[in-house]
């Protein structure tokens, strides 16, 4: 792949504005995202339904 | 108690019956029936003991015998972490081996976190966390010996946070920038084993032409995925519309802004992010770079992601690097357990280590979870090809297997 480098901004700015106008014309819900490097929610192996320990509460 | 109804008529039938026989005609029978009122009292005390322990576990049942209890309300202390082990072959075209890998996709880690609530709005957080990755995939040589360190744990994320549901959150400490993740949105379920960061499955591996080790995986690939984890003061906003918009600053100077999207229409799940970075204060290459990445998931299972970014450097190698990623991807129940995810993709980067360098991969995935023990299992392959003015380097191919389980 060689030549000129596609110019990122204007595809994000793209981007953005279709998701704004995708919001604003559907009926959009929100949605609880976890970023793939967290740890998700869930249960774990050995702290069960939670996926964690209680020390204190 | 549940006998005390019971205690007086009993007494009061044994003493009449003790007075009634209290003769010299009938002494044996008075030595029995006194017999019978003793173990009749002993079997009333037993009784009445039972009942106690019976009270005392009620009580000590209403809260959880394995938590500390602490003496605030609304506070919070949780312990979580994660092991994630593979097996990786590796082929260079010279030579080729296996190693026992910490999978740095997601590595092995440990980490504590505290809430507290100030008010109905305001939350306190802090979280310390750590990873401990033995022979990390990232780190691993061809021509090792021994496992790749570092051999002690390593910072992930130490800092404590203000949240208000109005406000946003402020965040301060080690941790995510607010450029950290944006070309790393991945809604295919593929992405413990692959995403757009192509060096962490074998990116210590150098590419070798006829036994000359050239550059390493991790020099050559990069997915520009903003200022990663740093020491930094960092504000969120509040969502609006599923948006949230993020800035941070940097130990060093360096600033980033990010903006992510995520929400759900028609059954199909969008997720987007996209950065802007300066870093020219703490990088010798005085970069600055844009950066984006968008998932969909629609409600039949297939998932398109891609990435793409740039950047603006004074290395005086040429023409800016730059990099795109695209992932198909297509999850399905082929089992009661879990979800079954496959996914094939491909990424190309140009001019990173050196101008004129044309990098690509391509790779073939598939991950079966086991949602009830938080577990991933996974295989996959993927080539990566190095074209350099002056060099003629054979492919890598890396194969992983491994599994993730959250503890």
């Amino acid at each position: 792949m060689t030549g000129q480098p596609v110019h990122c901004f204007p595809i994000f700015a793209l981007t953005g504005i279709m998701l704004l106008l995708l919001g604003a014309c559907a009926e959009m819900k929100p949605l609880e995202y976890t970023e793939i490097h967290e740890i998700p929610p869930g249960p774990g192996l050995l702290s069960g339904e939670d996926g964690e320990y209680v020390i204190i509460e | 108690m549940m006998q005390k109804h019971l205690v007086l008529p009993i007494f009061a039938a044994t003493a009449f019956a003790l007075g009634v026989l209290a003769t010299p005609g009938s002494a044996q029978t008075l030595d029995e029936l006194k017999a019978q009122v003793r173990e009749m009292s002993k079997r009333l005390q037993e009784l009445e003991a039972k009942q106690g322990q019976l009270e005392t576990l009620t009580d000590q049942t209403r809260i959880d015998s394995r938590t500390v209890i602490s003496g605030k309300q609304g506070v919070k202390l949780t312990v979580s972490g994660q092991v994630n082990r593979g097996l990786l072959y590796v082929n260079n075209g010279d030579k080729d081996d296996f190693f026992h890998v910490d999978n740095d996709n997601s590595s092995t880690r440990v980490r504590f976190v505290g809430t507290g609530d100030l008010t109905e709005d305001i939350t306190v957080g802090a979280q310390i966390e750590v990873q401990f990755e033995s022979n990390s995939t990232a780190a691993i040589r061809i021509d090792q010996d021994g496992s790749a360190g570092p051999n002690n744990f390593t910072e992930r994320k130490l800092e404590l946070y203000v949240d208000s549901e109005r406000f946003g959150r402020l965040w301060l400490g080690q941790g995510d920038t607010a450029s950290n993740g944006t070309s790393e949105v991945d809604l295919s379920g593929t992405s413990v084993i692959a995403y757009s960061g192509i060096g962490d499955m074998a990116g210590g591996i150098a590419f070798s032409d006829n036994n000359v080790l050239g550059p390493r995986i991790g020099q050559v690939f990069s997915n520009f995925d903003g200022l990663s984890r740093d020491d930094r003061i960092r504000y969120d906003t509040p969502s609006f519309s599923g948006f949230k918009g993020s800035v941070s600053a940097l130990e060093g100077g360096a600033v980033d802004v990010g903006l992510r999207f995520s929400g759900e229409v028609a059954g199909t799940k969008i997720v987007a992010a996209g950065a802007w970075a300066d870093a020219s204060s703490i990088d010798a290459n005085n970069f600055k770079q844009y950066n984006g990445s968008v998932s969909v998931l629609t409600p039949l299972g297939i998932s398109v992601t891609g990435a793409l970014g740039s950047r603006d450097q004074d290395s005086g190698t040429g023409d800016d690097p730059f990099f795109y990623y695209a992932k198909l991807g297509y999850t399905f129940d082929a089992v009661s357990f879990g979800a079954t995810s496959i996914a094939i993709d491909y990424e190309a980067v140009d001019d990173l280590a050196q101008a004129g360098d044309e990098a690509q991969s391509y790779g073939a995935f598939v991950v079966q979870r086991y949602d009830k023990i938080g577990a991933e299992f996974y295989l996959g392959a993927r080539n990566h090809e190095l074209d350099r003015s002056g060099s003629n380097f054979d492919d890598i191919l890396a194969v992983l297997v491994g599994g993730k389980v959250r503890f």
